[in-house]
C-alpha cells in the first residue's frame, strides 16, 4: 500500500474523487482507539490493512480499491453510492456510538443483553463482549442466530466462547461455517476459530468437514494444524469416531515442496512430526519417524496405521 | 573480542526491523501518510462525503 496507490505521485489527480479516511488502530484503548475500533467493527475489518469505498448515506462498502492507482481508479468508477436520506440518520449513528461507548465503559451485563439483539452490528458486538465475559454460557444458547450474522468479530467471538463452553447442539452450524465462511472479510482466521469450536462441539459427522482442512498439506496455513488437532480432540471425546480420525490424519502428513528451500523443508516435516505426534497419542501405536522424511517415507507412514 | 556477538546481534536485530516494516507494506503510525488529505473522525468524514456526494475511502491499518 505504501509503496504502491499512497505512493504513486499521479495519486495527487484523485484527491477530489473521495473522501479520506485514515483509520489507525494501536489496541491500547485510548479514546481514539476505542473510536477507530468502532469503525472497524462496523466495517468487520479483523485483519490489515484494509482499503475500501463506503457510501456515506447507506454505509455500505461499495467497492475494495486494492492497492494500485489503477485498481483504486477502477473501484472508484464503478462505486455507485445513493444520495438521500442517511440510514442511519447522523443523529441515530451519534446515538449507537455513545450506547457502544457506554456498554464498554460500564460492562453491565443486564444492559448488554437488552442489547445483544440490537440492530446496530457496533452495538451489539459490545453486548456480546460483555455477556461473553460474564455469562458465556448464556451465549451458547444465542450462538445458532449469532454465527448466521455477517460480520466477523461477532462470529468469531461465539466460536472462541463455544470452543471453551460449547456442546454438540451448536455442530450443524459451525459446519456451515467451516464449509463456507460466507461474507467474511477473512474467511481462513474465521474457519480457524470455527474449527477450534468445532473440536468441542462437533462428532463423528464433522470429521467429514474438516478432513479438507486436516489434509491439504498446506503447512504454512495455520488452519492445517488447528484442522489435524480438531479431528484428534473429537476422536478422543467420541469413542466412535477413532477410526475415521485415524484415516483422515493418515492422510494428512504433506506431500514434500517442489523446490529445494531447506525452510520449507522444515516446516512440512515439522507439520508431518505434529501429525505423527497426533496418530501415536490417539492409536497408542509406537511408530518411529523417519530419519528422513521423504516422498518414500511420507507414502509408508500413511500405511502405517 | 567478547563484544562481538552482542554487537553482531545488535546489528541484525536492527536490520531486521526495516526488513519486517518492508514485508508488511501497510502504513504503521497514528499520523496518516502524506500526500492525500486525510481525515481521522469518522463522523467528519461522513458529513464531507454526503455534503459532496462522494464515496469515503477507508484505509484501516495498526500498530504492527
Amino acid at each position: 500500500m505504501e509503496r504502491g496507490l499512497l505512493s504513486d505521485k499521479e495519486l495527487a489527480a484523485d484527491y477530489d474523487a473521495v473522501v479520506w479516511m485514515y483509520l489507525f488502530q494501536d489496541f491500547t484503548q485510548s479514546e481514539a482507539d476505542r473510536a477507530a475500533e468502532r469503525v472497524a467493527i462496523r466495517f468487520g475489518i479483523s485483519s490489515w490493512p484494509q482499503h475500501f469505498l463506503v457510501d456515506p448515506f447507506t454505509l455500505t462498502k461499495v467497492a475494495d480499491t486494492g492497492r494500485t492507482l489503477p485498481s483504486f481508479r477502477a473501484a472508484v468508477k464503478r462505486a455507485k453510492i445513493t444520495p438521500g436520506e442517511a440510514k442511519p440518520s447522523v443523529a441515530d449513528l451519534a446515538a449507537v456510538d455513545a450506547l457502544a461507548e457506554r456498554l464498554q465503559q460500564e460492562g453491565d451485563l443486564a444492559l448488554a443483553k437488552k442489547h445483544l439483539r440490537h440492530v446496530d452490528r457496533v452495538v451489539a458486538f459490545r453486548a456480546l463482549q460483555i455477556v461473553a465475559k460474564k455469562a458465556p454460557k448464556d451465549l451458547v444458547a444465542e450462538s445458532e442466530w449469532l454465527l448466521a450474522l455477517p460480520n466477523d468479530q461477532i462470529r468469531g467471538t461465539v466460536c472462541d466462547i463455544l470452543a471453551e463452553h460449547g456442546d454438540v447442539e451448536a455442530r450443524d452450524v459451525l459446519h456451515g461455517l467451516v464449509r463456507e465462511p460466507r461474507d467474511s472479510e477473512n474467511p481462513n482466521v474465521l474457519r480457524i476459530r470455527a474449527t477450534k469450536a468445532l473440536a468441542r462441539c462437533g462428532d463423528a459427522t464433522s470429521l467429514a468437514v474438516i478432513e479438507p482442512f486436516a489434509t491439504s498439506g498446506e503447512y504454512r496455513n495455520g488452519l492445517t494444524m488447528v484442522s489435524i488437532r480438531a479431528v484428534a480432540t473429537i476422536a478422543e471425546r467420541v469413542k466412535k469416531a477413532k477410526a475415521d480420525a485415524v484415516a483422515v490424519l493418515a492422510k494428512a502428513y504433506p506431500p514434500l515442496p517442489a523446490g529445494k528451500d531447506a525452510a520449507e523443508q522444515r516446516m512440512c516435516e515439522s507439520l508431518a512430526k505434529n501429525v505423527h505426534d497426533e496418530l501415536g497419542k490417539l492409536t497408542g501405536k509406537t511408530v518411529p519417524f523417519p530419519a528422513a522424511y521423504t516422498d518414500a517415507a511420507r507414502s509408508k507412514l500413511m500405511q502405517s496405521w | 573480542m567478547r563484544a562481538a556477538p552482542v554487537f553482531v546481534a545488535s546489528f541484525l536485530a536492527a536490520l531486521a526491523v526495516p526488513l519486517c516494516a518492508q514485508a508488511n507494506d501497510a502504513h504503521s503510525s497514528k499520523a496518516p501518510p502524506a500526500g492525500a488529505p486525510w481525515v481521522t473522525d469518522f463522523a467528519a468524514a461522513r458529513a464531507a462525503a454526503m455534503k459532496a456526494n462522494k464515496p469515503i475511502f477507508v484505509y484501516s491499518t495498526k500498530t504492527y
